[in-house]
């Protein structure tokens, strides 16, 4: 029972980076009805930012608005900077291709995906690198009764806090509601006065925004970070964004969570070699019975 | 200097020019250089093994890119995965050449078996999803070959670290050179090359783009989607099942790492750097894909950084590819069919005529050609249609009209097999047809056009006109492959009908013309064209006048009539009263998915439910 619990809880903070990654996927599919290749790199841009502001400036911010401030402030410089990176990835590679097609935009996705991963590399080397200990005390504690880090609890805060946000943005305000009446009609959308490039500008900058915090996250639960790791995330935060529901926000935070206690389930009961596996699986599984989604609603095809 | 960068101007810039097919003359002359390039370039005093090998790795990115191209640059499918398809091909040949000491050239073809049974396996389940859904799914196909490597499933694969100590191959000789290598691998490509170029020029070739262009319009005109999806993607896979045997001979190793996403996605790129569906474009992909981070060596750290600008670049300044492909001219198909003996193909006096394939028949025997029983169908809970009934009788024009979101497009649907109704039955000739497939009932006798015209836009009329000739034929992947005379006398019969058709509506002059580039009001009629090719007994045209002005609406009704004439069976969804009146002999109304009236015109004019219908009613 307690491996369970464990594996639960290592699974859900997993899972939470999966969903804050999904939702950047989630929203530009919505909007844009393209899957962004470059997202992935995007996560992993963010880790790496994180890891040189820990690692070089943090001490003197830390030093000076103490080691929760100081986090904050991290935070919010990764979210900021990556989130600039989504803008210039649409303005640069998916805006002037987009009247070529669907072909030409995955193309166009893939090089820029290609490109971040190894400009990546190219700053930071293509070596592992490690995120520095204990930026977080490690702190072990029982939260009713359930064994957990403080980082753990650090992670989930403030993942369900953005989530949180988000899904007040995207479901209550009024900003809100042109985002979703952008995904589910551009056009019409368009003639009924919404400005569908704002719409565009928001989502690639919060895409990313919530992508780049979740590399951040990431680095400092699992503290190995590499250039590469883009990719696995990406497609795993993909996966989750089918399961939930393409385009679906709710939707989006859902699939991520309960992929990442599948997957450590799975790791830790089945053949944590498999898991993969059994996640892609999953994946064409949910498609072939599903293709919607768990909240995703049913579409006729028109003729 | 002036004459080369002449042809080359001419070859890059006839695709730029939508209105004709494009200059074919200058593509030769360019490909066989191109050919002797690559005959000659082993021999060359300055290539050392080096290149040699580097001009082996341009072959196997070539072959890979002719597998990807036929899924997706013929169909238009997205798959991200289709290194998977390579995987298998390379682990059966270096498992089975390992433990049971096969020689690699026999493996070569069980290799290719291997990989297309695979992929027919894995996409048999998956093939009826749309654009982004399957490539997603090709993606984890592909990941899921590569982890299940390493996994090591069995002992099998050798986990990690791969499968070492595979032999070369023998053919006659040992090949163990490079050079032996090069030349091995280049004679395979070419002769794919060649059966890849035989199949763009038949029915099955036409068929895969038919699908690429629009889906929709190619299962209303009879071809199977499900079956010519599933033949791509398994021809695809048993090419690169044969690139991953000539890859694991030449490495005598192979390991997981080489079958990466990243890999698929290169592949990706090479087939649409070398415009989609081109032959000659893929392997000069292929060539710039492999020497491109070459040449870029001393810049090792940048190199794909600057590979990855390149195809954003080259997706912004250049979508079409480098090489587009260009389309056969009526007369090119014509000339591929005499072959060089002008064989005397006797015209069948029936073919030979202008008249569009007609039923022999028209005698009005009183059973009606088409009828609607009892039809429901509802969407999420709205209902589009309920308890619908009506007759189209045989050798006449019937119309359906009513109102705006009657209904009367869902009916059309129900009728060709795109929706399924959920009640009710639909009876062509007595038959009940309502279960079976859009093709099957193109192939029974019933042929549509759009309200949203949905031509091919990238393929010449000719070629849009000759998918409805598609369910006429029989000819295969093997047939067409092989250019068997019966596949040689089919095509010159679909040829000749679809000729006829085109001059049938006017438009035997844009034959050649890319289908984009016609007016509005042509792309009907070509529509149209398309349709009677088919040969139909009915033909089901929803909203045919629409956008044409009073002119071209007159000739249409002139049109209608003598196809009526000629024992054609016409049902139509129309707006234009003046157009119904003209030519229909019955007319039913339809409002809100139920029929309200029926009878000739001029009665419906005066029938009070039906002006209740378009005005609205009164105590609103």
């Amino acid at each position: 029972m307690s491996t369970f619990i464990e594996q639960l809880v290592n699974g859900l903070t997993v899972g939470s980076f999966y969903a804050l990654v999904a939702l950047g996927y989630s929203m530009v599919y919505g909007v844009m009805k393209l899957i962004n290749f470059a997202h992935g790199d995007l996560f992993a841009l963010g880790a790496y930012l994180g890891y040189s502001l820990l690692t070089g400036a943090t001490g003197r911010i830390t030093a000076s608005m103490g080691l929760w401030g100081g986090m904050a402030f991290t935070a919010f410089l990764v979210a900021l900077s990556v989130a600039l990176a989504g803008v210039l990835v649409e303005r640069i590679a998916y805006r002037p291709v987009y009247p070529s097609g669907r072909l030409s935009l995955v193309v166009s996705a893939l090089g820029m995906a290609i490109f971040i991963q190894n400009a990546v590399m190219a700053i930071w080397g293509s070596r592992p690198r490690a995120f520095p200990a204990s930026v977080v005390p490690s702190l072990r504690f029982s939260l009713f009764g359930i064994p957990v880090t403080l980082l753990q609890v650090t992670i989930l805060g403030i993942s369900f806090a953005l989530m949180l946000a988000i899904w007040l943005v995207v479901e209550k305000s009024s900003f809100g509601a042109a985002v979703r009446a952008a995904a589910l009609d551009r056009e019409t959308a368009t003639l009924l006065g919404i400005d569908v490039r704002k719409v565009i500008f928001f989502v690639f900058a919060l895409g990313p925004g919530l992508g780049g915090v979740a590399g951040l996250m990431n680095g400092l639960y699992y503290r190995a970070i590499s250039f590469n790791m883009g990719w696995n995330y990406g497609l795993k935060a993909f996966t989750a964004t089918i399961l939930g529901g393409i385009g679906n926000i709710p939707g989006a935070m859902l699939g991520g969570l309960i992929l990442g206690v599948v997957e450590s389930l799975l790791a830790g009961y089945v053949s944590g070699a498999w898991k993969d596996v059994f996640v892609f699986i999953l994946l064409i599984a949910i498609l072939i019975f599903r293709p919607r989604g768990l909240l995703g609603e049913k579409t006729a095809e028109k003729v | 200097m002036n004459i080369s960068s002449g042809i080359l101007r001419r070859i890059l810039q006839a695709p730029g020019d939508p209105g004709k097919g494009g200059d074919t003359r200058g593509r030769r002359i360019i490909g066989i250089v191109a050919a002797a390039f690559f005959m000659f370039f082993p021999l060359l005093p300055f290539v050392d093994n080096y290149w040699i090998d580097v001009g082996f790795y341009v072959g196997i990115y070539a072959l890979l890119g002719l597998s990807l191209n036929i899924v997706l640059g013929e169909v238009g499918l997205f798959d991200l995965g289709h290194t998977a398809f390579y995987a298998i091909g390379a682990y059966v040949t270096a498992i089975l050449n390992t433990r049971f000491q096969i020689p690699i050239l026999f493996l070569l073809p069980v290799s290719a078996v291997a990989a297309g049974l695979f992929a027919w396996l894995v996409t048999a389940p998956v093939i009826h999803l749309k654009g982004d859904y399957l490539c997603i799914v090709t993606i984890g196909i592909g990941e899921i070959v590569r982890l299940s490597m390493i996994n090591n499933p069995l002992g099998l694969t050798g986990g990690p670290n791969g499968i070492n100590g595979i032999d070369n191959p023998r053919f006659f000789v040992p090949i163990l050179s490079s050079r032996q290598f090069y030349y091995l691998l280049w004679a395979i490509i070419g002769i794919s090359a060649f059966f890849l170029t035989r199949l763009q020029r038949s029915r099955v070739g036409r068929a895969w783009n038919y699908i690429r262009e629009d889906e929709t319009a190619a299962k209303a005109l009879g071809v199977n989607v499900r079956h010519y999806k599933l033949s791509a993607f398994v021809l695809g896979a048993a090419l690169a099942g044969v690139a991953g045997n000539i890859y694991a001979s030449k490495q005598m190793s192979i390991s997981p790492e080489s079958f990466t996403f990243m890999e698929s996605s290169l592949l990706f790129c090479i087939v649409l750097l070398g415009g989609l569906g081109s032959i000659p474009g893929t392997v000069l992909g292929a060539l710039v894909v492999t020497v491109f981070p070459e040449l870029f060596r001393p810049f090792a750290k940048y190199r794909l950084m600057f590979f990855g600008l390149a195809l954003l670049m080259m997706m912004i300044f250049k979508p079409a590819g480098i090489l587009p492909r260009l389309r056969d001219s009526g007369d090119r198909l014509r000339k591929t069919l005499e072959g060089k003996k002008t064989r005397k193909s006797h015209p069948e006096s029936g073919s030979a005529q202008t008249s569009a394939g007609l039923p022999e028949s028209a005698q009005a025997n009183g059973k009606p050609l088409l009828r609607l029983e009892d039809l429901d169908l509802s969407f999420g809970g709205v209902t589009a249609v309920s308890g619908m009934e009506l007759e189209v009788a045989k050798g006449g024009i019937t119309a359906l009209i009513g109102p705006n979101g009657a209904g009367k497009t869902t009916v059309f649907n129900i009728i060709t097999g795109i929706y399924k109704p959920m009640n009710g039955r639909v009876l062509l000739r007595g038959e009940d047809i309502s279960s079976k497939l859009p093709h099957q009932i193109a192939k029974a006798g019933v042929a549509r056009t759009f309200q949203n015209i949905r031509i091919f836009p990238s393929l010449t009329c000719l070629e849009n006109v000759l998918c409805g000739q598609h369910s006429r034929g029989r000819a295969g992947l093997a047939a067409s492959m092989l250019r068997v005379p019966g596949q040689r006398d089919e095509e010159s019969r679909m040829l000749k009908k679809a000729q006829a058709c085109l001059a049938r509506v006017g438009l035997s002059d844009s034959a050649d013309s890319l289908a984009a580039a016609l007016p509005y009001g042509k792309r009907r009629y070509l529509e149209i064209a398309r349709a009677l090719a088919a040969e139909p007994e009915l033909i089901v045209l929803d909203e045919p006048s629409s956008g044409l002005n009073d002119a071209e609406t007159t000739e249409l009704s002139v049109l209608l009539k003598s196809l009526v004439e000629e024992g054609l069976s016409v049902f139509l969804i129309e707006h234009d009263m003046n157009l119904v009146d003209m030519v229909s002999d019955h007319v039913v109304v339809m409002q809100s998915g139920k029929k309200i009236a029926e009878g000739p015109m001029c009665e419906m004019r005066r029938n009070p439910k039906v002006i209740e219908a378009y005005l609205g009613g009164e105590e609103d």
